[in-house]
C-alpha cells in the first residue's frame, strides 16, 4: 500500500491533498459511529500541500511521502493537544514532538489526528477511554480490542493508510487481531520512547499498524534505531542479507492456557490457527512443538511488574504543571481531588495496586517474586530460540467480544492479554497478522456481516524483525482478499 | 487479605481521594486480582536472579553539554499563572 501510493504520488495518478481528502472524507462518513478519532487535525492539508510542491518540483519521495498516518492519542505531536484519552490531561498540548513523530515527518508523513485508546494505554478494549469506546469496523456492537484500538479501527475502516500504537502488553496485537490489521510490537528498545506518554516503562513498546506486512516492515526502518531522548533505545540491527527462516516452533502451553476454565482457546480461533499451521508446513517451513514452561506464569508476574511501573510513572500527573486541576483547601487535597476527577476507575485500581505490591512488607513476597518469574519466561524464550527461527501462536485467544461485556471484571479483562503478555516480559519483537474470519453468531464467515477477524502471532528472538517480516508476508498470502 | 484499612492507606500514599463505595469496590477487585497472583508462589525462584531490566544495559552516559530542548508553550500550559509564574497551593500552612 505504501509503496503503491508513492508510485501514484511520483506519477502524478494521485495528489497528496487528494489523499488527505479521501481519507478526510471516510472519517466524516465512518468516525461518527466508530469513534476512532479523539481529534482530526484541521492543517494536514497545508503538510499535503506542501509535499504536492516537492513532488511537482520532481524531488525523490522520501520512505513515506504523503502518506497519511493515524497516531495514537499517547504519543505528542508538537503543538497538538495529546491526552492519552484521560481527563486529567484535559487541554494539554505537546511542547515537543515524539521522536517517532519527528522520524516520521521527516520521511514526509502527513498526520490525519489522533486516535481514541484505553486510558493511558491500559486496557484490552478501548473502553476505558474517558470518551467512549472505539468500535469494531468488522461488527459495531463490539470492541476494538486494546488499548489501540482506535489505531486499529481506523486503518481497518480506510479512515488512514497507516497508524502508530503502543503495546505494553498486547496493545497493538490484539486491537490488530480483532480489527483485521497487521500490528507490530518491536523488540524492546528498538524504537525510541521519547515523547510516549509512559506506562509501565519496562515494556512500553511503539510500532506500527498497517494493512500489509510490507507497510510495517518499511515504517518500522523509519521509526528504529538509537536515540539519545531514550537511554534504553538500541542501534538499529544491519541487514544481514540472507534470512530465509526454516523452523517455526508452535509452544504447546499456548493451547491450554486456561485460567479457572475462563479463558481457553476459542475452538474456531483453534482451528484457524492450525489452518495456519498447515499453510506454513506447505510453504515449506518445519513446524515443531516447543515449550515454554513459564508461560503459564506471565499474565501474573505481568500484574505485579506493570502496576508497579504504572504507580510510579503516574504520580507525575497531579495537576500541579499541566492538565485539569481541581480545587482543594491544601497542596494535599489538591492532588487527591485531582487525580480523583482526573483518573477513570482502571488506571486509579492500578495505581492503587501498584502502590500495594512495592509497599515496604511486601517488595519480596510480589515485586522480586514478580522479577524473578520474568527472568525464566525470558529465558524460556532464550531456550525454544535455539531450536527454531520464529514462534507461532495465535493472538488472542479468541475474536472481538461485545462492548460491555467484560467491563464489570477486571480480572477477565486482564485474561485477554494472555497470549502477547509474554512477549513483552521477554522483550522479543512479535507481529499479528491477519488470517481470515471466524464465524460470528453461527453467520456464515464468508459473508460481508457474518464473520469476525482472526490475528496470528510470529515471535522472534530480540532485534530479528526480519524474520518476522519474512515470514509475515509469506503468512499474510493465504488470505489476500481480506485487507 | 487486602482490608478497607488497606485501600484507605493505599489511597492516601498514591493521593487519589476515594469515595466510601470506591473503596469497598477496590477492596473487592485488588483481593480478586491478588487471588489470581498467589499462583507465582508456586513457582521455585531459588538461584533465579531478578530480572530488572529488559535489555542488558547499564549506566548509558552522555556528554554533560548543555542542550536547548524548545519550551516555549510550558508556561501555557500551567493551571494556573500569575505574571509568568506557577502558582500552586503553599506546601506549609499557617497554623
Amino acid at each position: 500500500m505504501i509503496k503503491e501510493t508513492i508510485e501514484k504520488l511520483e506519477k502524478g495518478e494521485i495528489s497528496a491533498r487528494e489523499l488527505v481528502s479521501h481519507y478526510q472524507n471516510q472519517i466524516k462518513k465512518k468516525d461518527p459511529e466508530l469513534n476512532a478519532y479523539r481529534e482530526v487535525f484541521p492543517d494536514a492539508f497545508e503538510e499535503a500541500e506542501k509535499i504536492d510542491k516537492k513532488i511537482k518540483h520532481g524531488d525523490t519521495p522520501r520512505a513515506l511521502e504523503g502518506i497519511p498516518f493515524a497516531i495514537k492519542d499517547n504519543i505528542l505531536i508538537k503543538g497538538k493537544m495529546s491526552g492519552a484519552s484521560s481527563k486529567i490531561l484535559e487541554g494539554y498540548t505537546a511542547s515537543y514532538d515524539a521522536s517517532v513523530i519527528k522520524k516520521l515527518r521527516d520521511e514526509g508523513a502527513i498526520f490525519l489526528g489522533r486516535t481514541n485508546c484505553d486510558e493511558f494505554a491500559m486496557g484490552s478494549s478501548t473502553e476505558n477511554s474517558a470518551y467512549g469506546p472505539t468500535k469494531n469496523p468488522a461488527d459495531a456492537t463490539r470492541v476494538s480490542g486494546g488499548s489501540s484500538g482506535g489505531s486499529a479501527a481506523a486503518v481497518a475502516a480506510d479512515m488512514a493508510l497507516a497508524a502508530l500504537g503502543s503495546d505494553t502488553g498486547g496493545s497493538i496485537r490484539q486491537p490488530a487481531a480483532f480489527c483485521g490489521v497487521v500490528g507490530l510490537k518491536p523488540t524492546y528498545g528498538a524504537v525510541s520512547r521519547s515523547g510516549l506518554i509512559a506506562m509501565a516503562s519496562s515494556l512500553d513498546q511503539i510500532g506500527p499498524i498497517t494493512k500489509s506486512v510490507e507497510d510495517a516492515e518499511i515504517i518500522f526502518n523509519v521509526i528504529e534505531g538509537k536515540d539519545e531522548l531514550d537511554a534504553t533505545s538500541l542501534e538499529a540491527k544491519p541487514p544481514s542479507g540472507g534470512l530465509a527462516s526454516k523452523t517455526i516452533g508452535v509452544p504447546k502451553e499456548y493451547f491450554s492456557l486456561a485460567e479457572g476454565g475462563k479463558e481457553g482457546l476459542d475452538e474456531s480461533i483453534a482451528k484457524k490457527f492450525n489452518e495456519a499451521i498447515t499453510f506454513l508446513k506447505n510453504k515449506g517451513f518445519e513446524i515443531k512443538e516447543v515449550s515454554l514452561p513459564s508461560v503459564q506464569y506471565a499474565l501474573a508476574a505481568y500484574y505485579i511488574v506493570m502496576p508497579a511501573e504504572v504507580s510510579a510513572n503516574l504520580s507525575r500527573f497531579d495537576g500541579v504543571r499541566y492538565g485539569a486541576r481541581a480545587e482543594g483547601k491544601n497542596l494535599f487535597d489538591v492532588y487527591a481531588k485531582t487525580r480523583e476527577r482526573g483518573f477513570g476507575e482502571e488506571v486509579r485500581r492500578r495505581i492503587i495496586l501498584g502502590t500495594y505490591v512495592l509497599s515496604a512488607g511486601y517488595y519480596d513476597a510480589y515485586y522480586s517474586r514478580a522479577q524473578k518469574v520474568r527472568y525464566m519466561i525470558r529465558k524460556d524464550f532464550e531456550n525454544e530460540f535455539r531450536n527454531v527461527d520464529l514462534l507461532l501462536t495465535p493472538t488472542a485467544p479468541h475474536s472481538a467480544f461485545k462492548i460491555g461485556e467484560k467491563t464489570s471484571d477486571p480480572l477477565s479483562m486482564y485474561l485477554e492479554d494472555i497470549y502477547t503478555v509474554p512477549i513483552n516480559l521477554a522483550g522479543v519483537p512479535a507481529i499479528s497478522v491477519p488470517f481470515g474470519t471466524v464465524p460470528k453468531d453461527g453467520k456464515d464467515p464468508a459473508s460481508p456481516a457474518g464473520g469476525l477477524p482472526v490475528g496470528i502471532q510470529l515471535i522472534a528472538p530480540r532485534l530479528e524483525e526480519s524474520r518476522l517480516f519474512e515470514v509475515g508476508k509469506i503468512l499474510e498470502e493465504a488470505n489476500p482478499n481480506f485487507s | 487479605m487486602i482490608s478497607k484499612d488497606d485501600i484507605k492507606k493505599l489511597a492516601e500514599l498514591a493521593r487519589i481521594h476515594l469515595t466510601a463505595g470506591e473503596e469497598e469496590k477496590l477492596e473487592k477487585d485488588l483481593s480478586n486480582i491478588l487471588g489470581y497472583v498467589e499462583k507465582l508462589k508456586e513457582v521455585d525462584i531459588s538461584n533465579v536472579p531478578e530480572m530488572t531490566h529488559a535489555v542488558d544495559m547499564k549506566n548509558v552516559f552522555r556528554n554533560d553539554d548543555v542542550r536547548h530542548r524548545v519550551s516555549d508553550n510550558l508556561v501555557e500550559q500551567f493551571p494556573e499563572e500569575e505574571r509568568g509564574y506557577l502558582k500552586v497551593k503553599g506546601v506549609f500552612e499557617r497554623e
